[in-house]
């Protein structure tokens, strides 16, 4: 199965850089989404699927803080560059310890946003892979041959997806992740007007190749998502 | 330092230095006041009670002089039923006496008797209607018997047996003391011979006399010494008035011739005579010899006063052919002290006289004084003058030194002041300058971003579509001319700010000055799809006026660029006019849109410079809030104003030019 494209949101007010940046990024090959102002990009942010925001700070309506801060409750480990004029380091500080993996001070040059773009992107994904293995209460998983090991000694072989799946909720452990969450960063499709039965599917399958322990290692967390540990 | 707490803190903390070095200064300054106050105080009240000693030994040495002045044989008793030769103290008692008396071989007499025996006696009946004026009052019988038991008092001084007179008839010890007191030698009395000032006390006296500062004056040993010193006068003073013995022996030497029986004082006088006429000088030499009769006459002391048994007694030792014997004079020591103090009242209204009693051994010489060199003890009674009146006076009111004080803090309140509202301006001013800083960084970036990025896609041929091409390239122009006015904006203004801004004043049309601007106005416009429509009329367009042309295009491109940000919504009006109007001092440019317009709360603000965030920017439009201001002080500088004027829809600014 072919992945899509990455989907990048590029929330900036100036037209002629939201220009600049858009026809640059779909040169490149990226998927692209674009907002003029603080109440359309927040609106995107929160809604949309993508896989990288990049974000101006000086908007009108809302600032890219508030959008930041936003995405921190309701989208936590959501890839953000932030794209700013204000180069000062207390402000540098404040958006990276907001959670943004990246900050670019204008003007920056194409390469160096492609570049940065591209660090960031690999990071995510890197983010999922972690460590090769992972042992469990019963058992492990080697990520590196998409098999589980029971302490009974039975193997049994993941999917591409389940092993995915299994990754990102790893990366994420001790928190519990929403299904539109799962649907965005391991589906990578919009998870607006689609059945989330496909994920609690995948759940099923991987709580029964993980063996008796399943249910305690991969926990539902009702009206939330799913958590791992 | 660009922190304005510390910038508060710092100034706080120079404020209460400066305040408390006040605060000291302020206290210092009260006490010394103060101080000086009780200083000069202190030297007013000294000078008072030298004042009242003055009039006090004044007014005593005049009743000594007087009662020194009689002759002995006015203080023998005379009987008035034999006698009608009578001396004055036969007569009368005088002002402050109760009696005169006479000791002489144990037996006390007084001249104001007359022959009174005792109550009961036949001497009342036996005297004439006359006589009758002039016998005792009840009162001075009573005193005449206190005086009997005071002088015949036995026991109270064992201890001078052996300084009786052995002439002395009297069996009694006060009559002995009495007498002993009477025959002192007077050198060692320190009532005749007055102490000597020191020599701090006659330069202290000199430096009164001069120009001596305030402060030694008001110290007090200095005062201390001149009372010593004014006392010292004081005796002499009063020892020429009472030593009158001269006068005394004179007045006998006119009566009967009397054998020369003492010559104690000759030897010291003869000596100098008799060298004098050895010498040849016969006339010195006889007038010596004169008074060495005179001095060789009866021997009468000088009156002393003494203290006994709580009364106050004037004693003399006489000795005369009619032999040795005691006489004095009893005073009435508490109107005497009435009428001293009665004389001081004005002075010190609370005075009081206190007795000086000395002991035995002071008053027969034999111990020094220990009041000699009490200088509030009077110099011709013993009395010592208590004066009864603190030295405290509390400066009150707006003294000069408050008045001065008062200045000093009004002024360093008004500095403080003054400085608080300078340093909030200048911290204000620092404020928007490092937001204006911002402001125009975040303004000059977002263009030069556009350029970065536009150029590399064009350089990289990441644009093969012409049209974008195309686009593209007017985007450039576009930030470009964006960037070129906000640079002119902030050069203008920064030229202003150093004075440095130099008018090029030439003569021009109305009408060829709106011909030379309109078209980049017009462009500007367009560039925010609004239209310029300029409107002058033929009388103001023929108009000549002398202005710096480029300064007027700079304000009428801003007042159109801000027209171009801020009406060009969907629901505004596209439509912006340029006006040319005469007014009474010359001409008005009035650059009119139909957009939302200015709030009243915004349009003090609106002329202050960098009164703009890069924050109000992003929610309002791209700026750095300096062209407003900028073009009001380029108006005034050109002699003219830029204010908003007020209109039903949309925002009107209007720049005045004066002709």
């Amino acid at each position: 199965m072919m992945k899509a494209d990455p989907v990048i949101l590029v929330v900036e007010d100036d037209a002629a850089v939201r220009q600049g940046v858009v026809d640059s990024l779909s040169f490149s090959g990226y998927q692209v989404l674009s907002a003029a102002d603080g109440r359309e990009g927040m609106e995107q942010a929160l809604r949309a699927s993508y896989q990288l925001l990049l974000l101006d700070l000086v908007l009108p309506h809302h600032s890219g803080f508030d959008i930041l801060e936003a995405l921190r409750k309701e989208r936590p480990g959501q890839p953000v560059i932030i794209l700013s004029a204000r180069g000062e380091e207390a402000d540098r500080v404040k958006g990276l310890t907001m959670g943004a993996d990246d900050y670019v001070v204008k003007p920056f040059s194409v390469r160096e946003l492609l570049a940065r773009v591209d660090a960031v992107l690999r990071r995510s994904s890197e983010r999922i892979v972690g460590s090769d293995r992972y042992p469990f209460d019963g058992g492990e998983i080697d990520f590196s041959r998409r098999e589980v090991s029971l302490e009974n000694g039975d193997r049994k072989e993941l999917s591409e997806r389940e092993s995915d799946l299994m990754r990102y909720l790893i990366a994420n452990s001790g928190r519990a992740v929403a299904r539109d969450e799962l649907l965005r960063q391991v589906w990578r499709i919009d998870p607006k007007n689609i059945e989330t039965r496909t994920i609690d599917m995948h759940v099923a399958h991987l709580r029964e190749k993980l063996g008796p322990t399943g249910a305690n290692v991969l926990v539902t967390v009702r009206g939330k998502g799913y958590r791992v540990g | 330092m660009n922190k304005p707490w510390i910038i508060w803190s710092l100034s706080a903390l120079c404020a209460i230095l400066v305040f408390g070095a006040m605060g000291l200064i302020t206290r210092h300054t009260l006490g010394l006041e103060k101080e000086r106050a009780h200083a000069e105080a202190r030297a007013e009240l000294e000078e008072r009670i030298r004042l009242s000693l003055w009039r006090m030994d004044t007014a005593a040495a005049g009743i000594l002089a007087e009662e020194n002045n009689r002759p002995a044989w006015h203080f023998r008793d005379v009987d008035l039923r034999k006698t009608t030769r009578l001396t004055p103290l036969n007569l009368d008692v005088p002002e402050n006496i109760k009696l005169h008396f006479e000791v002489k071989q144990g037996q006390v007499s007084s001249p104001q008797l007359n022959g009174w025996t005792q109550p009961g006696s036949q001497w009342d009946a036996q005297l004439s209607p006359v006589q009758q004026g002039v016998k005792l009052t009840q009162q001075q019988q009573n005193n005449w018997r206190t005086l009997q038991g005071l002088l015949q008092n036995d026991g109270t001084f064992q201890g001078w047996q052996a300084k009786r007179n052995h002439q002395s008839q009297l069996t009694d010890d006060n009559l002995g003391v009495i007498s002993a007191i009477a025959r002192r030698d007077p050198a060692k009395d320190a009532l005749i011979e007055p102490a000597k000032p020191s020599q701090e006390v006659v330069e202290a006296v000199q430096q009164r006399k001069g120009e001596s500062s305030a402060a030694v004056r008001s110290s007090v040993a200095y005062q201390n010494n001149y009372n010593v010193a004014e006392k010292s006068k004081r005796q002499e003073i009063v020892k020429k008035s009472v030593d009158n013995r001269a006068m005394q022996q004179k007045a006998w030497s006119g009566g009967a011739k009397m054998k020369k029986s003492s010559t104690k004082t000759a030897p010291s006088v003869q000596a100098p005579a008799a060298a004098l006429a050895e010498a040849g000088d016969a006339e010195i030499g006889k007038k010596l010899a004169e008074s060495q009769e005179l001095l060789a006459g009866p021997h009468i002391s000088s009156l002393r006063p003494i203290w006994l048994a709580g009364e106050l007694l004037l004693v003399r030792d006489v000795q005369d052919q009619s032999g040795r014997r005691v006489q004095g004079v009893w005073l009435d020591a508490e109107a005497l002290k009435e009428t001293l103090l009665r004389n001081i009242r004005d002075l010190l209204p609370n005075a009081e006289l206190e007795p000086v009693r000395k002991s035995l051994r002071v008053m027969l010489g034999e111990e020094p004084d220990p009041n000699e060199q009490d200088p509030m003890v009077m110099a011709a009674l013993p009395w010592r003058l208590i004066p009864g009146e603190m030295a405290v006076v509390e400066p009150v009111g707006w003294t000069p030194m408050r008045k001065t004080l008062g200045v000093a803090w009004i002024g360093a309140l008004f500095a403080a002041l003054a400085a608080v509202i300078l340093l909030r301006g200048v911290v204000k001013l620092s404020e928007r300058r490092a937001s204006f800083v911002s402001s125009v960084t975040h303004e000059l970036r977002t263009p030069l971003t556009t350029f970065s990025l536009y150029s590399d896609m064009l350089a990289e041929g990441m644009v093969q579509d012409e049209t974008k091409q195309r686009e593209y390239l007017q985007t450039l122009r576009k930030e470009s001319s964006r960037l070129t006015h906000l640079v002119e904006n902030v050069l203008a203004y920064s030229r202003i700010e150093r004075g440095s801004a130099r008018a090029r004043v030439e003569n021009v049309r109305v009408s060829a000055l709106i011909d030379r601007i309109c078209e980049r106005l017009r462009q500007r416009a367009e560039e925010a799809c609004m239209e310029l429509h300029c409107e002058v009329s033929p009388e103001v367009a023929a108009r000549e006026i002398q202005v710096d042309t480029t300064a007027v295009e700079q304000i009428l491109f801003n007042l159109v660029d801000n027209a171009s940000k801020y009406a060009s919504g969907k629901d505004d009006g596209k439509v912006i006019e340029l006006r040319a109007l005469e007014t009474r001092q010359g001409i008005a440019f009035q650059v009119c849109d139909q957009g939302p317009g200015v709030p009243k709360s915004e349009q003090r603000k609106l002329f202050r410079a960098f009164h703009k965030s890069a924050q109000e920017a992003a929610h309002t439009k791209p700026g750095v809030g300096l062209g407003l201001a900028l073009c009001r002080r380029l108006a005034r500088a050109l002699g003219g104003d830029l204010r908003i004027v007020d209109q039903e829809k949309g925002a009107c600014f209007e720049l005045r030019l004066r002709v």
